[in-house]
């Protein structure tokens, strides 16, 4: 079994990367191979033109050769040591001396605000400062590329929306170049300059935030953006025009998908009360300002957002201001 | 109903395992015998035993053998730990079962494996004759897979991120191990020193078989030969012995306990989380140096010994060299007094492993959902208490509770030293249950009251079939415990209920040696076959 499977993508300095997907998506193994902490069966991984690994040369460098800084999901706090000597931690390893060691490890704890809890030990932390100081104990090291492996996933829904902001102006501020992993989309758009999407081991899409939102034509991303996708028969390729459920409609089809294929649109793309396709209304649901309501369309059930009122279980018409065709 | 009954027999094990450490210490400040039912309180006796040289020598000797047991049993404990759980070497794993099996052997066992082993008239005589340091360190050996059990354990729940960040900011496989692998194992460590300690007090097969003929004392053997040290009245003075034995135990328990509340709070880490299993690439020397240790314990300390108990019960040594013999085994078949004595071992076993599967499932209970909380702290306290009482102590102190109290009919009697057993293993037993207790969510039991059932019905449909792996297994792990238990029946067995450990024990005596090796033979091969089948089943030592 193959957790990843052709994964090739550069990181350019000073850029936050994140690689998103579900879990089990191979991301987090991505990441422990780039760290050394799994070997890939093959392949290479070159870093500031250092090739760290090689499986044709037999080149494997270990973790602690490879001059990145870690912060895991679990922050991973040494217990036995104070958060001072968490911090200082690589830095001895890298036989920096006391004096310096100790200066840049009060500098940075100056800079994140946990210059308080140096003499504490994790165990005396709040989860928001465990987090602090793990960032704190990568980045003292200054290195050339920081891991973070779903750093926030520990920290509560307020605090996370908190650290994000955090976290971003931090990296930005010292130019820091980062991987992240994250199998949260938006905590990956809000953060990063460029996103890989993962999907069963293998990078579906590499784009901008921005990019990544209108990709709407991967059905693996559509489908954690929220959208509805549906199974229909292209009868024309070239025009776009699909039979959905006995009525004809023209979508975008930018891989010229022939045959059976997925629609994929969004709720508030759903207009009732127009066009020809007909739909049973199964569920109302007011979620303020407009309506939800819950599709029944041929054998799919779909979303749609409205300000029309209609009644649960009538049947309605409805059209699609905007729809894109993917390969099933 | 059956929620009542747990809480009962919970109480009154406590209750029974509290009366057990009163009695000894009752007698010990007594100037009258038990059996006057009179008490006189008089430290007579303390003072002339606690002056006496033969009680100093014991004492010191017991210090030795407890301080060289931990230290060897720990350091081993460690290293195999590190070895089969922490650092890639090929292999070693699958010699995990060799490494535990000498658990599951009893010490009085142990100690003629080592002497026909490596003992002055041994297969391989290295060593010329026994002092408390050679057997300090022997006993050491015997329980590297207790201290291994407790050190595995640690490895394995460690949120092995601790590491992984020590490695990527730039410390070494090795640097990783010493600076964070170990210190963050000191919960373990300490839990494994402490449990040494307290099994070094109490040890008392292998002095017996070692020591003994060399005149050397520990203070079990020694309160075990004042019988015939002072024959009028021994028990005030075996009281005295056993109550300063126990009020070490018992510190060390109550030691423990503290301990190990503190290093919870701290060594717990956030959120974590484990994904598979963590192994760290370490220099080529390094692998050899830790297989090398690891083939040497398992073949030195281990086939080797229990080798020689099964080469000597086929050969009698007469004549010189090596001349075989099924003899022993003909006697033994042949005999209807050692047919029955293998046939008490079982029942009683039997008895015991499903007395105490019902009683460790009711502190288990009592413990995480116990009525009231002060109730469920009596049954947890109470259930580590058995921990303190030597199994030589806790004979004689059982052997007074059926003597002098009404529980009289159960003196000398399968029943009663079943259910001796099944109090002294409370601490273990508990363990075991508790942990695949805590595993079954709350929730569970809540969606089924809910929707109907009653308490009774919950526990029968809900959490029994939720636990039948973990009982079945504690029930084989308890039987096999049965079988190996030497120390308690040598007070509370005797003529038709002798079993097959204090049998040897009392073979001792008479020079049996063959028989000895012979019974020590089936007792081997019983306990590795069970041991196989509950590893089969899916039983780990952690």
């Amino acid at each position: 079994m193959e957790a990843v499977t052709n994964a090739t993508f550069k990181v350019f300095k000073g850029e936050i990367f994140s690689i998103v997907g579900p879990s089990g998506s191979g991301k987090t193994t991505l990441l422990r191979c780039i760290g050394g902490l799994e070997t890939p069966d093959n392949g290479t991984i070159v870093f500031n033109d250092r090739t760290l690994f090689d499986s044709k040369s037999g080149i494997n460098i270990p973790p602690e050769a490879r001059g990145m800084g870690y912060v895991p999901q679990t922050w991973a706090l040494w217990p036995h040591m104070k958060v001072k000597d968490n911090i200082a931690f690589g830095l001895r390893m890298r036989r920096i001396p006391r004096e310096e060691a100790e200066r840049r490890v009060k500098e940075i704890a100056k800079s994140l605000r946990i210059e308080d809890l140096l003499e504490r030990y994790p165990w005396q932390l709040s989860g928001g400062q465990q987090q602090r100081v793990a960032v704190a104990r990568a980045l003292v090291l200054r290195p050339l590329l920081i891991l973070f492996d779903e750093p926030l996933s520990n920290l509560d829904a307020a605090l996370r929306e908190e650290a994000r902001v955090w976290l971003k102006n931090l990296l930005k501020e010292l130019n820091i170049t980062a991987l992240y992993v994250t199998h949260d989309i938006h905590e990956a758009l809000f953060l990063s300059d460029r996103i890989a999407f993962m999907y069963s081991g293998r990078i579906k899409v590499i784009d901008t935030p921005e990019g990544i939102y209108s990709r709407r034509d991967i059905p693996e991303l559509a489908q954690i953006f929220g959208y509805n996708i549906v199974r229909a028969n292209v009868l024309d390729h070239e025009k776009g025009l699909v039979e959905l459920h006995g009525s004809h409609l023209t979508c975008d089809n930018p891989h010229k998908v022939k045959g059976n294929a997925l629609v994929i649109f969004a709720p508030s793309e759903v207009k009732i009360g127009y066009g020809s396709i007909k739909a049973k209304v199964l569920r109302k649901s007011f979620v303020g300002g407009y309506l939800e309501y819950t599709l029944k369309l041929g054998d799919s059930i779909i979303r749609a957002i409205s300000e029309v009122t209609v009644k649960e279980g009538s049947e309605v018409f409805i059209d699609l201001s905007k729809c894109t065709i993917a390969p099933s | 109903m059956l929620e009542r009954i747990m809480l009962l027999a919970v109480l009154a094990a406590g209750f029974i395992a509290l009366v057990l450490i009163g009695i000894v210490y009752a007698q010990a400040v007594n100037a009258q015998p038990l059996y006057s039912y009179r008490f006189e309180l008089s430290l007579d006796t303390l003072v002339s035993i606690i002056k006496s040289a033969e009680f100093k020598s014991a004492l010191i000797n017991t210090l030795i053998v407890a301080l060289l047991q931990t230290i060897v049993g720990v350091l081993g404990g460690l290293i195999i730990a590190l070895a089969i759980h922490r650092v890639y070497v090929p292999y070693v794993g699958r010699l995990e079962p060799l490494v535990i099996a000498p658990f599951f052997i009893a010490p009085v066992i142990w100690g003629f494996a080592w002497n026909y082993a490596y003992g002055p008239s041994g297969y391989i005589p290295l060593l010329k004759g026994y002092d408390p340091f050679i057997v300090g360190v022997l006993c050491g050996l015997i329980h590297v897979p207790h201290a291994y059990a407790l050190i595995a354990s640690g490895l394995l729940s460690m949120d092995y991120s601790l590491e992984e960040v020590a490695r990527l900011h730039g410390a070494g496989p090795l640097k990783a191990i010493v600076k964070v692998t170990i210190p963050m194992l000191r919960p373990s460590i300490i839990l494994a020193t402490t449990l040494l300690l307290i099994l070094g007090f109490e040890q008392f097969g292998m002095p017996l078989v070692l020591l003994s003929p060399y005149g050397y004392d520990v203070l079990t053997t020694y309160m075990y030969g004042m019988p015939n040290r002072y024959p009028i009245d021994p028990y005030p003075k075996m009281a005295v012995v056993a109550s300063l034995l126990l009020t070490i135990t018992i510190s060390l328990v109550i030691l423990q306990r503290y301990l190990a509340l503190r290093e919870i709070r701290r060594f717990t880490t956030i959120g974590e989380r484990y994904r598979g299993y963590y192994r760290m690439d370490v220099p080529l020397y390094i692998k050899l140096a830790l297989t090398l240790i690891v083939l040497l314990y398992v073949i030195g300390a281990v086939l080797i010994p229990l080798g020689a108990v099964f080469l000597r019960s086929v050969n009698p040594l007469y004549g010189g060299g090596l001349y075989f013999t099924v003899d022993y085994y003909r006697i033994i078949v042949g005999s209807e007094s050692y047919r029955n004595v293998i046939t008490n071992t079982i029942f009683v076993a039997l008895i015991a492993a499903s007395l105490g599967s019902f009683l460790y499932l009711s502190y288990g209970w009592v413990i995480l959902k116990g009525p009231r909380r002060a109730i469920r702290i009596y049954a947890d306290i109470l259930s580590t208490l058995p921990r303190a009482l030597p199994g030589i102590v806790a004979g004689l102190a059982f052997l007074w509770l059926f003597l002098f109290t009404p529980l009289r009919p159960l003196m000398y009697t399968h029943l009663g030293l079943a259910l001796a057993y099944a109090i002294l293993w409370s601490t273990l037993g508990v363990r075991l249950i508790v942990s695949s207790l805590v595993q079954i969510s709350q929730e569970l039991e809540n969606v089924a009251r809910v929707h109907g059932a009653s308490l009774t019905r919950t526990i029968m449909h809900i959490y029994i079939p939720l636990l039948k792996k973990s009982i079945l297994i504690s029930w084989l792990y308890l039987f096999i415990l049965g079988i190996r238990e030497y120390s308690v029946p040598v007070y509370l067995a005797t003529g038709k209920t002798q079993v097959i450990g204090s049998t040897i024990v009392l073979l001792i005596g008479s020079g049996g040696l063959g028989i000895i090796a012979a019974l020590s033979s089936i007792t081997i091969a019983v306990s590795l076959v069970l041991t196989a089948i509950i590893f089969k089943i899916g039983w780990k030592p952690y």
